[in-house]
């Protein structure tokens, strides 16, 4: 079945040195911001971590707003920015400050607003806020007992009221809704009820062991933890009605407790006089060491968290950042630092192998909650070596791989080592990886894999080990193995140099590479997740996990720090932790989010070596890297933390407006700039911003810039859209963001064009009307015009007329030739005028009586005396006026053809200018056959009228004479 | 907050008669004594003058001595600077300490406390809010007090010379002893 070699151990060592310097403890990492204003040092007295995650801080010169990097004093207004005593944000992340003198304030529009109430209620130093589930508020005070807000007045509540003492330090709303006020003698627990005051006590005569109870906090499972002046920390459980002190501190010796934050295990307590005091799980009280050996503290004021688990600590000026539970470094002492770790191992007991340089060390916890440590010599007799893999058998029994000396087994409870004997290519050989399996060990290095099976005694120092070689196992000799994992499936993996996966499955070994998705085909470390994945860190490109039928790889591009991972292990809360050069990555595999842990965390220059990681019995992963031994606290987070974001400000031409009351703009305030920040206190510098503005750009804008300024932005409907991620990969991350309208200018609005539209077309059309009026007018004329002198040639080419004419010239040829010839030629001018006139609309007067003179001339050489014409109009009316050509003409024939012209009845034609009217009358002497008359003359001479002036003619008919008024033209009258 | 109620223990430490029950506890006689250790000169002085009251019901109590009753310094040059150019003890005549026992003990049971008095420490005009541990006895009746304290200068903007600096220190320690007796 197996070609076993069977050897007896060799005993080569057995060296166990106590180390002198045995209490140590673990040292989270720590980094001091100051704050100075000037040359001044203002004393930090309260941290405030708001809902967003930043942190506000109180001083005795106001209050400042720290983003990571630097402190932003918020502007005091006109009030003197004097010492602030409580910080609070109330339940619609309204920030309230309390002033030593008993000024309230809260800060709006990133100003302070002051005076909130008057000075008489309370005079005397605000020490707390605290909301109740109905959104009172209520405030305590250093001497005149608790205040609250309700229906806009405000109510005390003092030793009148059954208070145990007017002197307030902290005040906390419980989970049953009451109010817990700290006081100089005791709790007092606060519930308004319709008015009425219900208020218990508890004091040290209930069993709180110091009256003065100076800080209230609750922890993650509602115990209320109460800090003291003289009596260090208590628990209370208050859940029963009977109160009970379920821990408390014993020979307090450390001052007063100014501040205290309940974490998971441990309660960190800020003194008067010792700096942070740590209280452990089991009681026991250490101080908090500092990475950055120039903090000392001796006064804290306050300590809080914020939402990426760091601890913040306000000591004098000082605003100190340490990575509280999460990250800790276990430092060893002058005489043997803890650097350059090979390998680490933290085994069933609790106790942390690692192995320093050519050391091996093992760490155990010691009762006061720090570390002893043992040091062990593991050597052939030669020369020390490097120790490069443990691993822990289930006898708990450790293995130890080195770097050409082979493996050792060794036993913890004596100290005793012995050399592992096993396949030629074991003994001297280079180790890089031991694992294991109930009674297999599987031992990988420079000469492939070896597989041991502990066949009997194991749990002796004389345990018998078969050394297994199987056909698929040596397939991998003289090949490198990196790492080696049996996962619960019953598989076992090997990550190889440049042949891939290797995966023993019942007795077949099969080879995963880059053809089946695999982005390396080196793979350094191996770990198997909660839900059976297998997940791989390759050597330079990224890490993979396989589902049992895919891989799905993770690289730079999917936001990794980096593709040279060295080491991966899967944590207690189903992430995956990944160790690389420079920090660790932390990825969600559900959200695929990424926390990053690196230099501004102190984790520089880590350069571990492969599978130098180690998960302990609590789920906290043990990292051995070239600058130390570094524990990460894996933490199951209700809300992954992320930077959240939010718009500071928004101004328009650099004028800072207040967002929540201004969204509508007009067209020439167009230059915006939106001010955003977020932060991420872990690294500050990370963080990313992607800005978008809806309306106007269609593509995420990324930059670390935390404003961004929009000018000349035309009118339109905007929504200005911000996120920040940790990199450039996230896009489902929280978003900001604001709209606004830029309104057209007026002359662009769609009802101003319209209006505008709307008379345009009027006029237009008005204009055209007119036009057309005009048109027809003049067409019009032109009709009657046509008409008149159709009329006027058919009447004088009337052969009536002509035959008359002819007649008549015949009589005066024959009786007087010289005046024949006048004759002719006023006939022939009457004709030649009609002619020319023909196509005139007004003649002057004058020119028309000419022609009148002529007609009446012709007229009377047949009618002789018996027609007449009186002609009273003077110069004047003759030149100025003017008349439409042949009108009197026409009316003068008129009368001559409606008439009968005799001796007997003469005709009379009369011509007189009376009131600005041109009158023709001629007396009546109708003719007894009537010729037959078109009626068009007269009706003509109206029509033509009518289109020239608004003045009408006057026709009058009366029994003995008939006349027309025509009105008096002059040329622009028409 | 404590001026109404030393306006009442000092009324009341003025007039004659017995209140009904022995609630309250005083002396004239108390002792107190003050020591500077500078590097070049020491000084300090102690008066048998202090004069207190402690209500053993509502545990609230005042303190006060007279500047002017110290003596025992170096010379007489040393007690008129600490009168005239320190403590201006025309103007600010008294140290004034009034407040409350922040534990819940019984004065009427004998025995040996360590408590807390918490109150405002009034020199040189400056109010500090101090909590001094106390130890207490009570024996036959009598209420034996015995404290040791510090007071900082600048705590209460005491000013000292940069010449005499290396003369007096920053830090006064202080010394009080008292027997109160039951008032009738």
């Amino acid at each position: 079945m197996h070609s076993g070699i069977f050897r007896p151990f060799t005993l080569f060592s057995m060296m166990i040195l106590l180390l002198s310097s045995s209490a140590k403890a673990l040292v989270p990492v720590s980094k001091a911001f100051e704050l100075k204003i000037d040359s001044y040092k203002p004393r930090i007295q309260k941290i405030l971590r708001d809902h967003y995650g930043t942190l506000w801080i109180g001083t005795d010169r106001g209050v400042f707003k720290f983003d990571g990097i630097g402190f932003q004093q918020v502007p005091a207004g006109d009030t003197s920015s004097g010492t602030v005593s409580a910080l609070y944000e109330d339940n619609l992340y309204q920030i309230w400050i309390g002033y030593e003198d008993g000024h309230i304030a809260t800060i709006e529009k990133n100003v302070f607003k002051f005076d909130f109430i008057p000075n008489k209620v309370s005079g005397t130093a605000i020490s707390a806020f605290a909301q109740d589930t109905e959104g009172k508020l209520f405030f305590t005070t250093k001497g005149n007992g608790v205040f609250y807000y309700d229906n806009g007045q405000i109510h005390n509540i003092n030793l009148a009221d059954g208070m145990s003492d007017n002197y307030c330090y902290s005040a906390i709303l419980l989970p049953d809704g009451r109010l817990c006020v700290g006081t100089d003698r005791g709790l007092n627990f606060i519930r308004i009820q319709k008015e009425k005051k219900e208020i218990t006590s508890f004091s040290s005569l209930n069993g709180l062991p110091d009256n003065i109870v100076r800080t209230l906090s609750l922890d993650h499972w509602n115990n209320l933890w109460i800090g003291m002046q003289d009596k260090g920390v208590c628990k209370l459980n208050f859940t029963s009605d009977n109160f009970e002190i379920t821990e408390k501190s014993l020979d307090w010796t450390h001052g007063q407790v100014n501040g205290l934050l309940p974490l998971e295990n441990e309660v960190w307590l800020a003194t008067e006089e010792e700096g942070i005091q740590i209280e452990d799980s089991t009681g026991n009280t250490n101080p908090l060491i500092f990475t950055d050996s120039k903090i000392r503290l001796s006064k804290v004021n306050d300590i809080t968290m914020d939402l990426e688990q760091n601890v913040w600590i306000a000591s004098g000026n000082l605003l100190i950042r340490s990575s509280g539970e999460k990250l800790r470094f276990l430092y060893g002492s002058p005489s043997l630092a803890f650097t350059s770790i090979h390998c680490v191992l933290a085994d069933r007991k609790g106790n942390i192998w690692f192995s320093p340089d050519q050391q091996l060390i093992k760490a155990s916890p010691s009762p006061e909650g720090n570390f002893t440590y043992q040091k062990f010599i593991v050597t052939t007799g030669k020369h020390l070596t490097d120790i490069v893999a443990l691993y822990e058998d289930i006898y708990g029994f450790i293995w130890i791989g080195t770097m050409g000396e082979g493996v050792f087994r060794l036993n913890p409870t004596n100290g005793t080592i012995k050399k592992v004997h096993g396949q030629d290519n074991l003994d001297n050989s280079s180790i890089l990886s031991i694992n294991g399996s109930r009674d297999d060990i599987w031992i990988t290095g420079f000469n492939g894999a070896v597989k041991f099976r502990i066949e009997e005694r194991g749990e002796s120092d004389n345990a018998i080990l078969v050394c297994t070689s199987t056909p698929e196992i040596d397939t991998l000799t003289n090949n490198y193995v990196y790492a080696v994992l049996p996962d619960k499936k019953g598989r076992v993996w090997m990550g190889t140099d440049e042949q891939g996966l290797a995966m023993i499955k019942d007795r077949k070994i099969h080879f995963f590479t880059k053809k089946d998705g695999l982005p390396s085909n080196t793979i350094h470390s191996i770990s198997e997740g909660m839900d059976g994945n297998i997940w791989l860190a390759t050597s330079d490109a990224g890490i993979s996990v396989y589902d049992g039928t895919k891989f799905k790889n993770y690289s730079i591009a999917n936001g990794l720090s980096d593709d040279s991972p060295i080491s991966i292990q899967c944590d207690k809360s189903g992430n995956i932790c990944i160790v690389h050069a420079n920090g660790i990555d932390i990825l969600n595999p559900a959200t695929e989010k990424i926390l990053y842990h690196g230099p501004e965390e102190g984790l520089e220059e880590l350069t571990p070596d492969p599978n130098s990681i180690s998960q302990d019995r609590n789920g906290n992963i043990w990292i051995g890297t070239r600058a130390g031994l570094l524990v990460y606290r894996p933490f199951a987070f209700q809300l992954w933390p992320q930077p959240s974001i939010r718009i500071t400000g928004i101004s328009v031409f650099l004028q800072e407006i207040d967002p929540s009351l201004q969204r509508n703009f007009e067209y020439d305030e167009n230059n915006i700039r939106f001010d955003f920040s977020s932060t991420w206190y872990s690294d500050p510098e990370k963080i990313q911003y992607a800005y978008l503005l809806e309306g106007y750009t269609t593509k995420w804008q990324e930059t670390k810039d935390r404003s961004v300024i929009f000018p000349k932005l035309p009118p339109g409907n905007y929504r200005f859209r911000v996120r920040s991620s940790l990199n450039e990969i996230e896009k489902d991350t929280q978003e900001a963001n604001y709209s606004l309208v830029i309104h057209a200018p007026v002359w662009q609005r769609w009802w101003f064009r319209s209006v505008v539209f709307i008379l345009a077309s009027i006029i237009f059309y008005l204009l055209i009307r007119r036009r057309e009026e005009r048109l027809r007018k003049v067409d019009r004329l032109q009709k009657e015009k046509i008409q008149f002198q159709f009329e006027t040639l058919r009447s004088q080419v009337n052969p009536h007329f002509l035959f008359n004419s002819f007649n008549t010239l015949i009589t005066v040829i024959e009786e007087n030739p010289v005046k024949a010839v006048e004759y002719v030629e006023r006939l022939s001018e009457f004709f030649r005028n009609i002619v020319t006139y023909r196509d005139r609309d007004l003649i002057p007067l004058d020119e028309e009586l000419t022609l009148l003179e002529n007609y009446i001339f012709i007229q009377r050489k047949r009618y002789g005396d018996s027609l007449m014409m009186n002609i009273h109009l003077d110069p004047g009316t003759r030149q100025n006026f003017q008349i439409p050509p042949l009108t009197l003409q026409l009316l003068a024939e008129n009368a001559i053809k409606h008439n009968s012209v005799s001796k007997e009845t003469p005709l009379v034609i009369d011509l007189f200018v009376s009131n600005e009217m041109l009158f023709v009358r001629n007396n009546i002497n109708p003719k007894i056959q009537k010729e037959k008359s078109t009626g068009l003359g007269l009706q003509n001479i109206i029509n033509r009228y009518k289109l020239l002036t608004s003045l009408p003619v006057k026709v009058d008919h009366a029994t003995d004479h008939f006349t027309v008024a025509l009105p008096l033209l002059t040329e622009n009258k028409l | 907050m404590y001026r109404p109620l030393l306006l009442l223990l000092v009324f009341y430490s003025f007039i004659s008669g017995t209140p009904p029950v022995t609630k309250y506890y005083h002396t004239n006689t108390g002792y107190v004594a003050f020591r500077s250790d500078a590097p070049q000169e020491i000084i300090s002085a102690k008066s048998n003058q202090l004069r207190g009251i402690l209500d053993i019901e509502k545990k609230v109590f005042v303190f006060k001595v007279s500047l002017n009753t110290f003596d025992g310094f170096n010379s007489g040059l040393q007690r008129e600077h600490f009168n005239d150019k320190f403590l201006e003890t025309e103007v600010y005549p008294e140290v004034i300490f009034s407040g409350k026992i922040i534990e819940d003990i019984d004065f009427e049971h004998e025995g040996t406390y360590t408590l807390r008095a918490k109150g405002k420490l009034s020199v040189h005009g400056i109010e500090q809010e101090r909590i001094l541990k106390v130890t207490v006895t009570v024996h036959h009746s009598i209420i034996y007090v015995e404290s040791r304290f510090n007071i900082l200068l600048a705590d209460h903007s005491i000013k000292v010379p940069k010449v005499v600096h290396e003369k007096i220190a920053s830090e006064i320690g202080i010394d009080v002893k008292a027997e109160l007796k039951p008032k009738h």
